[in-house]
């Protein structure tokens, strides 16, 4: 079985979500194999049910159009709500020191290296624990790229807006 | 699938309100439905989607892969359902009374009366928590097998195994009503 097609395939099928192709493969597979042909005898009838089970609540649970923008609404007031208690010179100098980082690191590393050094999340980051964070930054960056560039992230990141 | 695929990758390319709206758009639904099919009253159900959704846009910096998108934002979402039933239990335990205010009662009754008509809840009571928060991620809200690793962070394997086993047990019960009705004469539910 295993050769022939995956056990999600194998799922699909059982639940008749299954795409032509994939389809056609098992459907013959069963033709030969008696054990599979066995445990799909005794699984499908089920399967199928628990999908058009499904199907039926996918239905059924939805929202109207308008209560839709009235949860996005609301969620937008929360996103900036938590965007103005971070403050400005914060996101400036997170910016600053990702624009630093992205020609050497690369965007991704970048990213990953602010995220670190902030512990837990950027958002976290505040006047009070802007030091520490430049500090954990200088160490992660002196040990991928020297002390020179550790240097220079930890003069500028002073220099950032974030601590003006 | 694939049209989330772009909404996802348009939204972690550039995080804009439109962009954002897209990804709202195609998971306010799924969500609020996965904690409808969870247990929740439809209120709470919704102040939880809200709460994902705006944890999806807070930390989407975190994730720059859209492939693993979809199994994140369930991760969030199992999150955020755990950490609802610990503040609910800790609110039971200090006996915090909640008064049952007619909208309260209203939602719960109509939540309730939604749920009974669902062939699916007859199923998933059959099955453990766990379980059922696997069904409905499977088969309700179609996530892939790499999609439920991230969401219950687990291995592969391990998807793959529970899978089986939950098929198994589902299966078992269908074989012994049929049994049972074969016995009385009667037709199978299924």
């Amino acid at each position: 079985m295993k050769d022939e097609f995956s056990d999600e395939e194998w799922d699909d099928y059982l639940t008749g979500r299954i795409a032509s192709d994939a389809r056609a493969r098992i459907d013959a597979h069963l033709l030969v194999c008696s054990a599979c042909w066995e445990l799909y005898e005794k699984q499908a009838p089920v399967m199928h049910a628990v999908g058009d089970a499904a199907a039926d609540a996918r239905e059924h649970l939805t929202i109207s159009d308008r209560q839709l923008r009235i949860m996005f609404s609301q969620t937008l007031t929360t996103i900036r709500a938590a965007e103005e208690n971070t403050p400005a010179q914060i996101r400036h100098g997170l910016e600053f020191l990702n624009s630093l980082l992205i020609p050497v690191f690369g965007p991704e590393a970048a990213h990953r290296a602010l995220r670190l050094a902030a512990t837990r999340s950027l958002d976290q980051v505040t006047p009070e624990s802007w030091n520490s964070f430049l500090e954990r930054l200088a160490n992660i960056t002196s040990i991928v790229c020297g002390d020179v560039f550790a240097g220079m992230i930890r003069e500028h990141g002073q220099m950032a807006p974030a601590v003006h | 699938m694939e049209e989330d695929k772009l909404i996802v990758e348009s939204f972690l390319l550039n995080r804009t309100e439109e962009t954002f709206f897209a990804v709202y758009e195609a998971f306010c639904v799924r969500i609020r439905r996965y904690f409808v099919l969870r247990g929740l009253d439809v209120q709470t159900a919704e102040d939880l989607t809200q709460d994902v959704l705006f944890k999806v846009y807070q930390k989407t910096g975190d994730l720059r892969d859209a492939e693993s998108f979809c199994g994140w934002v369930y991760a969030i979402a199992r999150n955020s359902f755990a950490s609802h039933w610990r503040s609910l239990q800790s609110r039971i335990e200090g006996a915090e009374h909640i008064p049952l205010t007619p909208d309260l009662a209203e939602n719960i009754q109509i939540e309730a009366e939604a749920l009974a008509k669902l062939r699916l809840t007859e199923m998933l009571e059959e099955l453990t928590l766990a379980e059922r928060d696997l069904v409905v991620l499977r088969y309700v809200e179609g996530l892939s097998y790499e999609d439920l690793a991230v969401a219950l962070n687990v291995p592969l394997g391990t998807v793959k195994w529970r899978i089986f086993e939950v098929r198994k047990k589902l299966s078992q019960r269908d074989y012994e009503t049929n049994e049972n009705n074969e016995k009385d004469g009667k037709l199978s539910y299924f």
